[in-house]
């Protein structure tokens, strides 16, 4: 699952794969502002068929968060 | 924290201040990129301008008018609104601004966004709540996707932006689908019936 998600990140980010790991965020990734923040959210919310409460929406701020939002749901 | 009317975890909403008028808060609303995609703010805005409309806000109950506030450092970031809000129907307009440039980053406008709605939907009792942005506006796009809006029509190439008519893109999210989504399932369940 998480190689899923590390390849999604780097899609919509525009960087490599080997450039995603689990603290990357905003604050790591230059690509990474709020646009894509949310084109993420939609991107894994279709590619990996779940659905985010508002909480999990608001509580990813990282790759971390991201994958145990996908972890908590799937 | 002051005076806070809804609580997240980075920001806070809360009444404007007369301090807020006075502050950034005019300035946003004459910035170009800020402005791009209101209906109703080409004109240069001004701290007299703002300060009226501060004085609006408190008047009236159609609109319900919450400056976002960082809780880190107590810096009041933007401003979002419920507006039209019908008590009778039981339906309101929801928007947001995040003027603060280096806030545009991050999940700030998706938690004033999230708290927005928890606000209209749990506290106010509102049944729908519709928004209508520019086609060509990227991001309202994706917020309102990521939040389940569903687009209910378009009043094509009504608005015009930067050399070219685009279309006025009009969505809603009822408050059950919310809920759902929400872990409210079983209270949707007992609206409905």
């Amino acid at each position: 699952m998480s190689r899923k998600v590390f390849e999604i990140v780097a899609r919509i980010m525009v960087v490599p794969v080997d450039a995603v790991s689990l603290e990357s965020s905003p604050e790591t990734l230059e690509n990474w502002d709020s646009l894509r923040h949310m084109k993420l959210i939609l991107a894994i919310e279709e590619s990996l068929d779940v659905q985010f409460s508002d909480d999990d929406i608001v509580s990813i701020k990282n790759v971390r968060d991201l994958l145990a939002c996908v972890e908590a749901r799937h | 924290m002051y005076n806070p009317y809804a609580v997240g975890t980075h920001v806070y909403l809360r009444h404007p201040t007369l301090a807020d008028a006075e502050g950034a808060w005019h300035e946003w609303l004459s910035d170009e990129e800020t402005t791009r995609w209101l209906g109703l703010r080409h004109w240069p805005n001004s701290v007299e301008r703002q300060r009226e409309f501060y004085e609006s806000c408190r008047r009236g109950e159609d609109r319900l008018v919450l400056s976002i506030v960082d809780i880190a450092t107590d810096k009041h970031i933007g401003v979002c609104n419920l507006s039209g809000i019908n008590w009778v129907h039981h339906y309101c307009d929801i928007a947001i601004i995040v003027g603060d440039v280096e806030y545009r980053k991050g999940s700030y406008v998706l938690e004033a966004f999230s708290l927005l709605l928890k606000i209209a939907f749990l506290r106010l009792n509102m049944r729908i709540v519709k928004s209508s942005f520019s086609s060509s506006n990227d991001a309202s796009q994706a917020i309102h996707d990521v939040f389940r809006f569903k687009e209910v029509g378009r009043l094509p190439g009504l608005l015009w932006d930067r050399g070219r008519y685009v279309d006025n893109v009009i969505a809603m999210l009822e408050r059950g689908d919310w809920m759902k989504r929400n872990g409210l399932a079983e209270e949707a369940k007992m609206l409905e019936s």
